[in-house]
């Protein structure tokens, strides 16, 4: 008989949505999952089995439902919440024993007053004939970190077929192309607008997100969906061609006048910086690659680059935005010494007409808690306190620029950008309330942006619906001086923005404070941080978006896609919710030997 | 025990008196009139900072262990400080070295100015590789600290953690050791 595509097309997961468990990518042995870990992923199981019995539902169709994401929700809080922070869909049911399955933050349309805005978006050109595929081989093995869409078959199973990988393909770089990016952004999950922002390197023409390749998605986007849903960053780098300490590079020039060459005409709207991407340097053969030769906002590369930037972006009549990876060392691929955020400060304070998001805002794996005091601090390695420390010894912190009248101030032109740091942190309301918590009080409530740097981790719902969730406690209410955690209004923290009567009278310290008497859910930190916070950056409506996309192409597929929309039994069947790859040191071993006999 | 905290405060209070020199629109500190800065260091790195000759190494071998995409660790930092009471308008600070050995433009040359009142006032940064080199790091202030107040100058060389090459995709990592070590010669303010 001969044989099907199906039959190589392996069945969708049975994985619960909220998956805290460690992974690997197949070339690591991946951490022992810890107890709480075992114990979410325990409780959830147990609520899965439970609740999808009595809906009458296979296991296979209940996990891709909000009822399982709020089941996830809720396993977490159970495990990881306490003192600081816990997430709330769980705390408002009428017991704690169980999950709301009416949980509406588990939703796919958008909660009230909510914009999200992903300021981090990835995807690349996947195409046999992308130039990046034969001159850039290398950049295939740095992929392969990504353990949602990469990754090959389950571990330790081969039974002989060819089977698709990660997401089903049987290119794993297809995995992470046009495609998946279309489906996991903007079908699988509460996405608006997403940022498709830039990976290293130049030539543009061999990068793996090439500037033609990038405006053709965002124009397919746009164009499908009649609306701006998607906008691009472009790549740019100020050492290609490295020759040493107070040389200009060889070819900073040609570099900079490319710049200028597509700024207009592809309508960049920000440029992509990596500090730690190296070079080999003229004159060594086969000598250091990408993991030397990084440079620093404030030596003469760092500077040269802001300056130039500066200039091309007034020219085009754009906004002035630095956006650069800080944290995350990837040590060896990248010169990841770096990656440490200490020029952050120091470039922030120097051109105050530049506006900077901190990606990732630091963060490198360290474990979060609160702020401990610059005394401790070392500025030069890399997390989220190294960000903070840069801020607070330039002087620029938002605790400087409190406003007459207020309590909370923020920086004049440093974002905190959350992409994989909120991923990382998010399955413990305790260290995601301290990440928070801090970047309030020292970066600023309306200094926050949330991008989850997918399509890495494939679809970015889970981290929708946890923030959605996350509550402080009163001791974290205390601590950072919230009086209502993420629900404040994010002009006056202390004022609840979900309460009608705090806009019932005026509020002299914020200019144009609404007094009609109504909630207003839209100047909530939390929805400024989801995407009207970045907004206002970028120049885009928050509200014209919203109202244009209940008409657009992308609600149509989404409306078409969605079985119960908006229900407790809303839908989503071919929602892509595993994460691929060794979970376990013996599933390692198993994956490791089966590749072998391939 | 309370008796000794408070003996300890007030022995630290007269050394930090002693060494706050009142001083007009000019002064200089040396070796001898430094106090001992912060300072880090894991398993992984050395620091040491003499106020008595200004002296101040830093080394790490970067043998840490990276995870999938981090590197964790705490990279050296030694600092001194030199302090001054502000009578007269101040708009800059000059740190001069001598001697300094930097293996690398990661190891960084760091002159933070802050004042009790005020909070941060300046802050300046060079890089290595430096071989056996003399110079000077000059910092102007973005705040004028106000007459009455203490400055507070903390210089010293800090780098960050490094590690092993990333398992199996990793070029060449970080640099197996690195480091650097200079002496303060004189903090400047003016």
């Amino acid at each position: 008989m001969a044989e099907k595509w199906k039959d190589h097309m392996r069945d969708p997961s049975e994985v619960a949505p909220i998956d805290v468990m460690p992974a690997s990518n197949g070339e690591y042995v991946p951490p022992d999952p810890t107890p709480a870990q075992r114990k979410i992923m325990q409780l959830q199981n147990e609520k899965i089995e439970e609740t999808r019995r009595k809906f009458g539902m296979s296991r296979r169709q209940f996990v891709r439902t909000a009822a399982a994401y709020s089941i996830g929700v809720w396993a977490v809080d159970q495990v990881t919440g306490g003192k600081w922070g816990h997430y709330a869909f769980a705390q408002n049911t009428k017991t704690t024993a169980a999950c709301d399955l009416e949980n509406p933050g588990a939703q796919l349309a958008n909660m009230p007053g909510e914009f999200i805005l992903d300021t981090q978006g990835h995807a690349l050109d996947s195409s046999f004939t992308a130039k990046w595929r034969t001159q850039d081989p290398g950049f295939a093995q740095f992929l392969m970190l990504w353990t949602s869409s990469s990754m090959g078959d389950y571990p330790g199973f081969n039974d002989g077929k060819i089977r698709g990988t990660g997401e089903g393909e049987i290119d794993p770089i297809e995995n992470l192309g046009r495609y998946h990016y279309f489906k996991d952004i903007f079908l699988d999950s509460s996405t608006t607008v997403n940022l498709l922002t830039a990976l290293p390197h130049l030539p543009d023409e061999i990068n793996i997100t090439p500037m033609k390749w990038a405006a053709e998605t965002r124009d397919m986007v746009n164009h499908m969906t009649q609306s701006e849903r998607c906008f691009v960053h472009a790549f740019t780098q100020p050492n290609r061609g490295y020759q040493g300490k107070g040389v200009e590079p060889a070819y900073q020039a040609e570099d900079f006048a490319w710049m200028k060459s597509v700024a207009g005409p592809l309508d960049i709207r920000g440029w992509k910086l990596y500090c730690g991407w190296g070079d080999p340097g003229l004159g060594k053969l086969g000598g250091e690659g990408p993991s030397h030769n990084g440079w620093w906002f404030d030596d003469d590369m760092g500077i040269a680059i802001v300056e130039h930037i500066r200039r091309i972006q007034a020219q085009t009549n754009r906004p002035a935005v630095i956006c650069t990876h800080k944290g995350l060392a990837f040590n060896g691929t990248f010169d990841s010494a770096k990656f440490s955020p200490r020029d952050m400060g120091i470039i922030g304070r120097m051109f105050p007409d530049v506006t900077f998001f901190t990606y990732h805002s630091g963060y490198d794996g360290e474990h979060v808690g609160p702020y401990p005091g610059d005394e401790v601090i070392n500025s030069s390695n890399r997390g989220v306190d190294c960000f903070i420390k840069s801020l607070r010894e330039n002087g620029i912190d938002a605790t400087r620029f409190v406003p007459p009248g207020l309590q909370h101030g923020n920086t004049p032109n440093m974002y905190a950008e959350l992409g994989t740091t909120w991923w990382a942190n998010m399955s413990d309301a305790s260290r995601a309330t301290h990440l928070l918590g801090k970047l309030i009080k020292y970066v600023g409530p309306r200094r926050i942006v949330l991008g989850t740097d997918c399509i890495w981790y494939g679809n970015p719902q889970p981290q929708y619906v946890l923030f959605r969730a996350l509550q402080f406690s009163d001791a974290a209410k205390e601590l950072y001086n919230l009086p209502y955690g993420l629900d404040g209004d994010r002009w006056d923290p202390t004022k609840n923005a979900l309460d009608a009567s705090s806009y019932m009278v005026e509020n002299k310290a914020v200019p144009k404070w609404p007094m009609d008497a109504k909630a207003h859910p839209e100047r909530t930190i939390r929805n400024g941080i989801l995407g009207r916070t970045a907004a206002e950056v970028y120049g885009l409506d928050p509200d014209a978006k919203r109202n244009a996309l209940s008409c657009d192409e992308v609600q149509k597929i989404r409306d078409a896609y969605i079985l119960n929309p908006a229900t407790p039994k809303e839908t989503a069947p071919l929602a892509s919710n595993s994460i691929n790859g060794p979970r376990t040191r013996r599933d390692f071993w198993k994956f490791v030997k089966a590749e072998h006999h391939m | 025990m309370r008796g000794k905290l408070a003996v300890l405060a007030a022995t630290t209070l007269a050394v930090v008196a002693v060494s706050v020199a009142p001083a007009g629109a000019a002064a200089s500190y040396g070796p001898g009139t430094y106090q001992p800065g912060p300072h880090n260091a894991d398993p992984s790195a050395f620091q040491q900072a003499d106020p008595a000759t200004g002296k101040v190494t830093i080394f790490q071998h970067n043998t840490r262990q990276p995870a999938a995409v981090n590197c964790v660790g705490d990279g050296p930092r030694a600092t001194l400080r030199a302090f001054h009471r502000v009578t007269d308008q101040v708009s800059s600070v000059q740190v001069t070295y001598e001697g300094a050995m930097l293996s690398d433009h990661e190891i960084v040359m760091d002159v933070n100015v802050s004042g009790d009142k005020s909070g941060a006032l300046g802050h300046k940064s060079d890089f290595g590789p430096k071989m056996n080199e003399a110079g000077a790091i000059d910092v102007p202030l973005f705040t004028i600290p106000k007459p009455g107040e203490t400055m507070m100058v903390t210089f010293g060389l800090q780098t960050g953690a490094g590690c092993l090459p990333h398992p199996l995709i990793g070029l060449d990592g970080s640099r197996f050791v690195n480091g650097g070590q200079a002496v303060f010669t004189a903090v400047k303010v003016g």
